[in-house]
């Protein structure tokens, strides 16, 4: 795989040199993010509401959605929204070469186990080596094919249940209850294990707080880097072996 | 048929002697002229317009009854002459069986509830054929509803509304709620159980019983009850699916058009789900879900309805909610570890630097 190793001409300056530090997210990128963020907050906000509906919280939601019909419709935009993101996704993929060089850097490797052992040890015993992240730390990467594989299960389940009498009628019912039962319980994994735990990362871990400005600048201080992808040794071609 | 006059004597002579042991003999006294005509039986009278009526009473059957102290012009109060210059009027019952009455006549709100249903609704704009008190009560023969022998005894309810509601009671007699009223079950519901007695509305209105909005509940007194439905087999769960589904869930929150109980399981012709009759029978699955759901075809029946997924009968839908469970722990776990190795690092680090300031400090000085 070539994807990491891009020319360093195509990447302008050395992100570490720059004074305003290290460039992390793309325009696109940061469009991006904002689109899925704000559609997994809907998604999420009358997901809850269906999920949790004999809750009085839960029917006070839907009573701001405008009743179940209308929780149904803001679901539903939040779905067009994410798919909108997933397109914009696969965009960049297809026409920019910085992103694929992010693709390539946040593909699993087996140095990505070992790293973060060593991460594991080093927080508990000063001998220990430092670990040696990367433009991508370990967790990140899991996040990310989290998400990614995440957002598919949802889409596909989704499609069952946005068109219900269809489905049924191509597949027997008892698909169409996997679809629910895996749409319901794959939203309470990401919601705690990807939700809840980026937040944490990305506002509270390593010195983030308030939080790490990246996702509207586009920029995180170079210390912050060092810090956080223990890697301040190599210059901005970060992911590369050492 | 005519019966000889001496037996009839006798029979009154005996009824009076009778009748003054009893609470009510005073009145069975003052009742003896009446019954000089309507105590012989098969006395009729046939109208100019060719109606019989059928004038007999069995005064036997009045004292049996809740009515016993009552004497006849207690109620047929408009007769004031004999023999009746005019025919005498159908019965008021709420001469009595008003709020605040002084004969002690039960009142309830759920007499006047009568004005608001849809009997009493028909009647007042003038339909001859709604039923009024005596029509589902009796008239010389009522008891209270405890009575075996009342016409609206949980057990004689079905033929009591069936004698207007005929097709509606061959229905009920063939379904499951039916047949087990007849095997003498005593929890097997019967029309009022389900539509009400005084309050019976049109099952569009919304304060109906059997109104789209009202029918979970309505099903769920019994359905959802345990110990109801344990002694026969059939699973309270179905409400609680139901309440979780797709269904449920817009009939909870007003979307009417959504199934309820009675769109799938049909008001009446309610059978086990093992009966071909059965709206819910797989073979008619199809056709059922067709109503709302057009093009509905055999994949519909291809798995179960009503579904638990907590329940290890629920099969790969069990199985994939408890593999997510155990994922979501394991996530929640793992994110714990996580904050704490975090947040440990973290400490450790301000230990330092501050042991370091220290030292600067120190050598400084």
């Amino acid at each position: 795989m070539k994807l990491d190793t891009v020319t360093a001409e195509a990447l302008g300056p050395d992100p570490l040199s720059s004074t305003e530090g290290v460039d992390r997210m793309s325009l696109w990128q940061r469009g991006e993010h904002g689109l899925m963020g704000l559609s997994v907050l809907l998604l999420i906000l009358s997901g809850m509401a269906l999920a949790y509906h004999q809750q009085a919280w839960a029917q006070v939601l839907i009573q701001c959605m405008g009743g179940i019909a209308g929780r149904h419709l803001v679901h539903r935009i939040g779905a067009i929204g994410l798919l909108v993101a997933g397109v914009l996704h696969l965009g960049g993929f297809l026409f920019s070469q910085r992103h694929r060089r992010d693709f390539g850097r946040v593909l699993l490797r087996p140095s990505d186990l070992t790293e973060g052992w060593r991460g594991i040890r080093s927080a508990f015993s000063e001998s220990s080596p430092a670990p040696r992240y990367g433009w991508f730390t370990p967790m990140q990467k899991v996040q990310y094919w989290g998400v990614l594989f995440g957002c598919l299960l949802m889409g596909i389940s989704g499609v069952w249940l946005w068109f219900p009498a269809t489905a049924l009628q191509l597949f027997p019912k008892w698909v169409f209850d996997a679809m629910l039962v895996i749409h319901a319980k794959e939203a309470q994994l990401i919601f705690v294990g990807f939700i809840i735990w980026h937040l944490y990362d990305v506002h509270i871990a390593g010195g983030n707080f308030p939080m790490n400005p990246a996702w509207l600048t586009g920029k995180m201080s170079a210390e912050s880097f060092a810090l956080q992808h223990r890697d301040s040794s190599v210059s901005g071609r970060l992911g590369e072996k050492p | 048929m005519k019966s000889s006059p001496l037996p009839f004597f006798t029979y009154l002579l005996l009824l009076g002697g009778l009748a003054s042991f009893l609470p009510g003999g005073l009145q069975a006294q003052e009742d003896i002229r009446c019954l000089t005509c309507h105590g012989k039986p098969g006395f009729k009278k046939t109208l100019p317009s060719g109606k019989v009526l059928e004038l007999f009473v069995d005064p036997m059957q009045l004292r049996l009854s809740v009515h016993k102290e009552r004497k006849c012009v207690d109620c047929h109060a408009d007769v004031t002459e004999v023999p009746h210059p005019t025919i005498p009027q159908k019965v008021n019952c709420a001469r009595c069986h008003f709020l605040g009455n002084d004969v002690g006549a039960p009142q309830l709100k759920r007499y006047q509830e009568y004005g608001e249903s849809v009997h009493g609704k028909a009647l007042a704009e003038g339909n001859t054929k709604a039923p009024v008190c005596q029509d589902c009560h009796g008239d010389h023969f009522i008891f209270a509803g405890q009575d075996v022998r009342s016409l609206v005894n949980h057990k004689n309810i079905p033929q009591t509304c069936g004698a207007c509601h005929l097709e509606i009671y061959a229905e009920f007699q063939e379904s499951v709620h039916g047949q087990a009223l007849l095997k003498g079950i005593k929890d097997a519901p019967v029309c009022t159980d389900c539509h009400g007695e005084h309050n019976i509305r049109k099952p569009q209105d919304s304060a109906s019983m059997v109104n789209a909005g009202t029918i979970v509940n309505t099903c769920s007194r019994c359905h959802a009850k345990v110990v109801i439905m344990e002694k026969y087999g059939v699973k309270t769960e179905q409400v609680a699916t139901y309440k979780e589904s797709f269904h449920g869930i817009a009939n909870e929150f007003g979307m009417l058009k959504a199934a309820n109980c009675a769109s799938c399981h049909t008001a009446h012709q309610i059978y086990p789900e093992n009966d071909p009759r059965s709206t819910v029978n797989a073979n008619n699955i199809p056709k059922t879900c067709g109503h709302c759901h057009p093009g509905a075809n055999a994949n519909f029946a291809k798995g179960r309805i009503h579904l638990n997924p907590k329940d290890k009968s629920a099969g790969i839908v069990y199985w994939i909610a408890l593999g997510f469970k155990i994922l979501t722990i394991s996530t929640l776990v793992a994110l714990f570890i996580h904050i704490s190795l975090d947040l440990y690092h973290r400490s450790k680090n301000r230990r330092k630097v501050l042991q370091d300031s220290e030292e600067v400090t120190k050598k400084v000085s």
